[in-house]
C-alpha cells in the first residue's frame, strides 16, 4: 500500500487519536517508507518524511520530552536539550493534508474560535481540544511576525496546565534589542533544563548551533544552484522544506537532508533535468493551501510556470557563533526579513526577484494572516515600479470550506498571461 | 459640559496650533509628548464609514486600524502635525507603514511596545521611549529637561487621579455617572492638554457630586470590557435599559488605572524608566504576554467593586489578541459572577 495512502485512511479517520499513540503504526509507516524510497524523484524529500515520522514517533510514544514551539522560536535550543520539538502550526497543516482540518476548525469554533483568526490557529485550537496531538510538557512561543500563535500557545498551555515561555522579539530597536532578546533566550533555556531536568551543556548548545550553520550552507547552496541553472524544485515540494525551518534548526538530520537536497539538485543540473518545465519564473510569497488541491500542479505543469524561489526558503540569517549562542540566535530572529517596517521586506523582495531572474511574484494571501497581508499595498507599488507583475492570490491555507479551485486557477492563468505579454 | 468639551476636541480645538500629536495605544506614554511642549491627543477611530483606508490595508483589519487611517486620509486630523504609532500588534505595524506612506506630510514615529513585564522589558522600553524624546526634540526643535518630564508626569498623574475617583462614583449603589458620560470624558482627558483639563475635571466632579442626581439607579449594571469601545456600544446598552457602570477598556479603565503614584520613588531617578515600569505593569491589554491570566482575576474584582450584573465582551471584528482571549476569560467569568 502507498505511504501516504495508508497514512491518511488511518490517522484520518476516527481511531486516529489511537492510531497516533501505538508504536505498531510507526513500525508499518516506517517499512512502507522504506519500501517506498525509490518512488521519490527527491531523496531528500524522502529523508525529509522519515525524520518527521520519527519525530512523531518520539512525540507520541512520548520516549523524550516533547516542547512545543511557534514556528518563529528558535529550536536550536530544544535540540540542544534533546527534546522533540512540536510546532502546532506544523500540525495544522499536516492535518489539512489529511483531511481532518474541517473537523477540527469546527471544533475550534464551537470553543468561540472566530474565523476572523487564522486558521493555523483554528485548526491546532480544534486538534488540542479534540486530544489529537502530543501533550507537551512545557511551550515555548515568541511574538514575532505572528499575534496568533502567542494567544494559542496561551490556550493550549491552560488546557494541558504545562509550563510555557514566552520570548518577546520586537520589530526594531538594535544593539538594546539583541540584549534584551539574548537575555529572554537565556532566561528560557536554563528554566527549561530545569524544569525537564536536563542540563543543557555548552557543548550541546554549541553542537546545535553547529549543525544549524551547516544546514544554513547547504540552504545557501541549494538556492544558488536554484539561481544559476535552469534546475527547478517543485514548488509544493520546496515549500514543505519549511517543516524543518520551524522544528528542526539544530537537528542533525536537518544538515544530512539539507545535503542530500543539495546532491539531488546537483544531479538534475548535471543530467539537465528540469522537474518542472521553465517558462516563467514565480517568486512565491507566503505558504500554499495544504489541504487536497490542484493549484501548484497547475501553475507548474499546465501553465508552465516554475517557482524559481520561495520567500519562506530564504536565507536571511548570519551565521551563528556558537561561542555567543544567545546573542547570535537572538540576532537571527531579530534579522527577519519581514519583521518590523515593511521596508525590509521589500527591500529582501526586490534583492530575490533581481537574484532569481523573476519574472512575476505570487503571494498567497492567507486569511487571518495580518502580518503578511498588511504589506500587499507597498509590496505591491514597490514591484510595479520595478516593472514586476504581481498577483495576490487570495486563500486560505488550512481551512478548505470556501475554497474556489476555479476562481484561483483562472486568475493564476490570467497572471501568466500578463507577464508573456509584458 | 461633557458634551460641550467633546465637541471641542472634534471641532478645531486643536487647529490654531501646530503642536498636536496624536498617539495610538494606550502603551504609548503620553507625558513624553506633553513634557516637549506638544499636545497627545489620541486616536480612536470614530465610526465613519471607512471608505479610503481600504486602499492601502487589507479589508480584514480591524476598524480601528482602518478607522484612524481614513480618517488621516480624509483629513479629519487637521489639526495633527505628527503621530506616534504603537507598535501594539502586526496591524498597528501595518498602520504604521500606511501612514508613512500614504499621508507624507508631518512626524510619524513607530514606537517598539514589549509584550512582557518584566525588569529587561521596562529597560529595553525605556530606552525605546528615550529615541522617542529625542526624535520629537529633534523633528520640533526642542529641548526637553527632567523638570519638563517630571513636570508632565505629575499632570498626567493629577488627570488619571481624578478619574480613578470619578469611576469610583460609579460604583455607589446610585450612580451620579452614565457609562456614555464617563466614556466622553476620558476621552476628553486624551485628547486634552492636562494643565488645561484638570481644573474643569474638578469642577465635574464636584457638580456632579453636589447634584447628587443619579444616572440610573434601579437599570441593569453592565460592566463592558475589551480592546477599544465605541461609545456607540455604551449608548446602545443605556437606550436598552442597561446603565454602564465600568468600561474595562484601552479607552476606559486601562487609560488611568495601575499608574498611580507608589510614593517614595516616583519623583526620583530616570523619568523614562518610571515611566516604562509604570506602563508595562498596569492592568493588562490582551496583548500583553498573558494576559488573559491576571485579567481574569481582574475583571471579577471588578466585576464585585461596580455591582456589576452582567459582563459585556466587546472585540473588533479582526482583533487577534482580543478574539482569542475570549475564550479564556469566558469559561473562569460564570461561575463567580453570578448573574449574566
Amino acid at each position: 500500500m502507498d505511504f501516504y495512502r495508508l497514512v491518511k485512511e488511518k490517522m484520518g479517520g476516527d481511531l486516529g487519536r489511537h492510531v497516533l499513540r501505538s508504536p505498531l503504526s510507526y513500525n508499518i509507516l516506517k517499512a512502507l517508507l522504506v519500501k517506498s524510497r525509490h518512488q521519490y524523484s527527491l531523496q531528500a524529500v524522502w529523508m525529509m518524511n522519515r525524520y518527521a515520522l520519527e519525530q512523531t514517533r518520539r512525540a507520541y510514544l512520548r520516549r523524550d520530552p516533547v516542547i512545543w514551539n511557534s514556528v518563529f522560536f528558535p529550536t536550536e535550543i530544544l535540540h540542544a536539550l534533546k527534546a522533540v520539538p512540536f510546532a502546532p502550526e506544523v500540525g495544522a497543516a499536516v492535518a489539512a493534508g489529511l483531511g481532518l482540518a474541517t473537523k477540527f476548525l469546527g471544533r475550534a469554533e464551537q470553543y468561540w474560535s472566530t474565523r476572523d483568526t487564522c486558521s493555523f490557529h483554528r485548526c491546532a485550537m480544534g486538534s488540542v481540544l479534540e486530544e489529537y496531538l502530543p501533550a507537551p510538557d512545557a511551550l515555548v512561543y515568541s511574538s514575532h511576525l505572528c499575534d496568533g500563535a502567542p494567544k494559542l500557545f496561551e490556550h493550549v498551555a491552560a488546557f494541558y496546565k504545562k509550563p510555557v515561555f514566552f520570548l518577546d522579539v520586537p520589530g526594531t530597536g538594535g544593539d538594546a534589542a539583541v540584549d534584551y532578546v539574548a537575555g529572554q533566550l537565556e532566561e528560557i533555556a536554563g528554566r527549561l533544563s530545569h524544569r525537564l531536568g536536563r542540563p543543557l551543556t555548552r557543548d550541546n548548545l554549541a553542537r546545535a548551533l553547529e549543525n544549524s550553520n551547516q544546514a544554513r550552507e547547504y540552504m545557501l547552496k541549494i538556492n544558488e544552484l536554484r539561481r544559476a541553472t535552469f534546475v527547478n524544485v517543485p514548488g509544493s515540494q520546496a515549500l514543505n522544506f519549511v517543516y524543518l525551518l520551524f522544528t528542526a534548526q539544530g537537528a542533525p538530520e536537518t544538515v544530512q537532508i539539507y545535503r542530500q537536497f543539495y546532491r539531488d539538485l546537483e544531479g538534475l543540473a548535471g543530467r539537465g533535468d528540469r522537474a518542472v518545465p521553465e517558462r516563467r519564473r514565480l517568486l512565491w510569497l507566503h505558504l500554499k493551501p495544504y489541504y487536497r488541491n490542484g493549484l501548484m500542479e497547475y501553475l507548474e505543469n499546465r501553465l508552465g510556470a516554475a517557482l524559481a524561489c520561495e520567500e519562506m526558503n530564504h536565507v536571511y540569517w548570519e551565521p551563528l557563533d556558537p561561542e555567543r549562542p544567545y546573542e547570535s540566535l537572538a540576532r537571527k530572529a531579530l534579522s527577519h526579513f519581514a519583521l518590523g517596517p515593511v521596508e525590509r521586506r521589500i527591500e529582501t523582495l526586490l534583492q530575490l526577484v533581481r537574484l532569481y531572474r523573476i519574472d512575476g511574484v505570487v503571494h498567497f494571501t492567507h486569511w487571518g494572516c495580518r502580518q503578511s497581508n498588511g504589506g500587499l499595498r507597498p509590496i505591491k507599488e514597490a514591484l510595479r515600479s520595478a516593472g514586476v507583475p504581481f498577483l495576490s492570490l487570495d486563500g486560505d491555507c488550512v481551512d478548505g470550506r470556501n475554497y474556489g479551485e476555479g476562481q484561483l486557477l483562472a486568475r493564476l492563468e490570467g497572471f501568466i498571461e500578463m507577464i508573456d505579454a509584458k | 459640559m461633557v458634551e460641550a468639551q467633546e465637541t471641542n476636541a472634534k471641532e478645531g480645538y486643536f487647529a490654531s496650533d501646530n503642536f498636536t500629536v496624536g498617539w495610538t495605544c494606550s502603551y504609548i506614554p503620553e507625558e513624553i509628548i506633553a513634557a516637549a511642549g506638544l499636545k497627545p491627543y489620541r486616536l480612536v477611530a470614530d465610526g465613519t464609514k471607512v471608505t479610503r483606508a481600504d486602499a492601502c490595508l487589507p479589508g480584514n483589519f480591524c476598524a480601528q486600524v482602518t478607522g484612524c487611517l481614513d480618517a488621516g486620509l480624509a483629513g479629519r486630523y487637521p489639526y495633527l502635525s505628527g503621530v506616534v504609532i504603537g507598535f501594539s500588534c502586526n496591524a498597528a505595524v501595518h498602520l504604521y507603514n500606511a501612514w508613512r506612506r500614504c499621508i507624507t506630510h508631518g512626524f510619524v514615529y513607530g514606537l517598539e511596545l514589549p509584550r512582557r513585564d518584566t525588569p529587561e522589558a521596562r529597560k529595553f522600553f525605556s530606552k525605546n521611549l528615550g529615541h522617542l524624546l529625542l526624535a520629537l526634540e529633534q523633528h520640533y526643535g526642542r529641548r526637553v529637561s527632567q523638570e519638563d518630564l517630571w513636570r508632565a508626569i505629575a499632570e498626567t498623574a493629577e488627570t488619571r487621579r481624578l478619574l480613578r475617583h470619578l469611576y469610583h462614583l460609579r460604583r455607589e449603589a446610585r450612580p451620579l455617572v452614565s457609562g456614555s458620560e464617563a466614556m466622553a470624558l476620558v476621552r476628553m482627558a486624551a485628547t486634552i492638554p492636562k494643565n488645561e483639563l484638570n481644573p474643569d475635571l474638578v469642577r465635574i466632579i464636584d457638580n456632579l457630586t453636589a447634584k447628587k442626581e443619579t444616572a440610573g439607579g434601579s437599570r441593569p449594571r453592565i460592566l463592558v470590557t475589551g480592546g477599544i469601545l465605541p461609545p456607540a456600544l455604551v449608548e446602545l446598552i443605556e437606550e436598552c435599559g442597561g446603565l454602564v457602570v465600568c468600561e474595562d477598556a484601552c479607552n476606559g479603565l486601562r487609560y488611568f488605572t495601575g499608574m498611580e503614584n507608589t510614593g517614595d520613588t516616583w519623583e526620583s531617578g530616570d523619568p523614562l524608566l518610571k515611566l516604562a515600569t509604570a506602563y508595562l505593569g498596569k492592568p493588562p491589554c490582551p496583548r500583553m504576554s498573558r494576559a488573559a491570566e491576571t485579567r481574569s482575576a481582574e475583571l471579577i474584582k471588578l466585576a464585585r467593586e461596580y455591582r456589576a450584573d452582567g459582563v459585556v465582551y466587546y472585540s473588533l471584528k479582526f482583533c487577534d489578541v482580543n478574539l482569542y482571549e475570549f475564550p479564556l476569560l469566558k469559561k473562569t467569568w460564570v461561575k463567580p459572577v453570578s448573574r449574566f
